[in-house]
């Protein structure tokens, strides 16, 4: 049915729907034009070769279907046991079924960060501070803009992408100073300095704290507060003000970041 | 076409005219019928067991004449016996290092796992399965089906994996200054992903919330989803000399924010356990 709701929705879209009619029946024409001049063919031949043509490409179309129908109808039925056969040695094996099962998901509660860790969403730009399954505070972050920066001569490119995985916070600084990299001069349509240079440093630009994650990437704080919930980085990680606060006083060294 | 070409270029005698013309437009469908149809089924997920197995609906069956109570103990039995496959799947994935898609039909929920936690969970609001199941149910092979994850083969979906957008550097800050905001682009598409994994399991994921009627998009994503297990995907089987496959679908409805972030963050040999 949702196959056909499908057809019909998307039949909706086509708006030249007499001319799409007009064409089918150019072509059955021509079809049995090429019967007819091909083997001194009558009407009724070219109409069984069509037919037969129709059946196969519905055939094909549904076999699907066909397939699942019948597996339906054809299942084997297996072997029966004989090795549970009285309700005691039922009891016995469910108690034994219900311990392992509680074994089991008491292991897996373990095997969960005991401190607190951060889970940033990429899509929705949002991110989840929780401890263990409780959820301690969430809201609106931003991250990598998805954006590929080529120089005008095409020799350099740069991924502003938000890597995806897990992590742990390698270092936490405040009052953190931006190192300006070569694209954030490109990216501004200016000149690049040399490596030491005084323009390169930027204080302020990046919040209070920052937490270093690994590889240059760091969740810090913006200027830009009202593009927080948006896709705009170049990589980093951006938090509002008070979640950046919030977050660098609950998170330690080798912290869990899970990014996904 | 082919066909139809063949005929117009080469003249054939007049008896084998007749042959042709009444013989092969009726066998036509029957050979395809038996490719397409037949071929499939025969390729099986799981070898299906020949032993005595305690299966689904076996045990129960054999139980009920003896009692009506025993007949729920071994309900609960077997429920609990689906249960331990599937935290013991979770468990041994959450040792190793990677992404797994957990699906929990049981108790409607989708949730993505990173190293052994919890990153996202999504409630289901609906979900499907093909009747083949049944078939895997019957044959006592439904439990060892489900025994092992399963690993991701492909995905597609309506949306872009990894959205990049590809800029050139600009001349001077003037122009920096025009081109700044102007890449910020909010995606409205409709999501609908469709996951292969390994022992037949497809995998589409649905947006719960109604398509938009303006997007086409996902309207023509569902027929050639359809059109491809029917068709295209047999034939690229046939063509690579492999044994056509008949895939166990299991289609499923979260909300569009959790469908779209599963579809970005599962990497190309993510594994996936599922208890049904």
């Amino acid at each position: 049915l949702e196959f056909y709701s499908d057809l019909l929705h998307l039949a909706k879209q086509l708006q030249n729907m007499n001319g799409f009619f007009r064409q089918f029946l150019v072509f059955w024409q021509k079809t049995k034009d090429v019967f007819q001049k091909a083997g001194k063919s009558t009407d009724s031949v070219a109409t069984a070769w069509i037919a037969g043509l129709c059946a196969s490409c519905l055939l094909l179309l549904f076999s699907y279907d066909i397939r699942d129908a019948f597996l339906q109808i054809n299942a084997p039925n297996a072997p029966m046991s004989e090795t549970i056969s009285d309700r005691e040695e039922l009891s016995k094996e469910t108690r034994n079924e219900k311990r392992s099962v509680t074994q089991l998901k008491a292991k897996l509660a373990r095997a969960a960060p005991t401190g607190t860790y951060l889970i940033i969403n990429t899509s929705k730009n949002k991110f989840y501070l929780k401890r263990g399954t409780r959820l301690l505070h969430s809201g609106d972050c931003s991250t990598g803009s998805y954006t590929v920066l080529h120089t005008r001569n095409k020799k350099e490119k740069w991924i502003f992408e938000t890597p995806r995985g897990w992590f742990r916070v390698r270092q936490k600084i405040v009052d953190p100073v931006w190192r300006m990299p070569d694209w954030a001069f490109i990216e501004e349509g200016l000149a690049v300095p040399g490596n030491q240079d005084a323009d390169r440093f930027e204080r302020g630009v990046l919040g209070d704290y920052a937490l270093d994650i690994g590889n240059g990437y760091l969740i810090h704080g913006t200027l830009y507060q009202r593009l927080l919930g948006l896709p705009v980085t170049h990589g980093c990680v951006r938090l509002g003000d008070r979640d950046l606060e919030i977050i660098y006083n609950a998170m330690y060294i080798n912290s869990w970041v899970f990014i996904y | 076409m082919s066909l139809l070409l063949l005929l117009k270029t080469k003249k054939l005698k007049k008896t084998e005219n007749r042959i042709v013309h009444t013989i092969v437009p009726f066998l036509l469908p029957v050979f395809l019928s038996l490719i397409w149809i037949s071929l499939p089924l025969f390729n099986r997920p799981v070898v299906f067991p020949e032993e005595p197995v305690i299966a689904a609906k076996s045990l129960s069956q054999s139980l009920l004449r003896k009692s009506k109570e025993i007949h729920l103990e071994a309900d609960q039995w077997l429920s609990l016996r689906s249960e331990l496959i599937f935290l013991e799947n979770i468990n041994s994935l959450s040792k190793s290092d990677s992404f797994v898609l957990v699906v929990d039909l049981h108790d409607s929920i989708v949730a993505l796992r990173i190293k052994g936690v919890n990153v996202l969970e999504s409630n289901i609001s609906s979900f499907r399965t093909s009747k083949g199941f049944t078939h895997l149910q019957k044959a006592g092979a439904l439990p060892l089906w489900l025994s092992q994850p399963f690993r991701l083969i492909d995905a597609h979906a309506t949306v872009q994996k990894l959205p990049y957008k590809i800029i050139q550097a600009p001349k001077d800050s003037v122009e920096a200054n025009k081109l700044k905001f102007k890449n910020i682009v909010l995606e409205k598409q409709d999501v609908y992903c469709e996951y292969e994994f390994s022992r037949h399991l497809q995998l589409d994921v649905y947006q719960a919330e109604k398509r938009s009627p303006t997007d086409w998009r996902a309207a023509l994503f569902r027929i050639f989803n359809y059109v491809d297990n029917a068709y295209f995907s047999s034939c690229i089987d046939i063509l690579k000399l492999r044994w056509p496959v008949h895939r166990f679908h299991i289609s499923l409805e979260i909300p569009y924010s959790d469908a779209q972030a599963i579809y970005r963050a599962l990497p190309g040999n993510a594994l996936a356990v599922v208890r049904m």
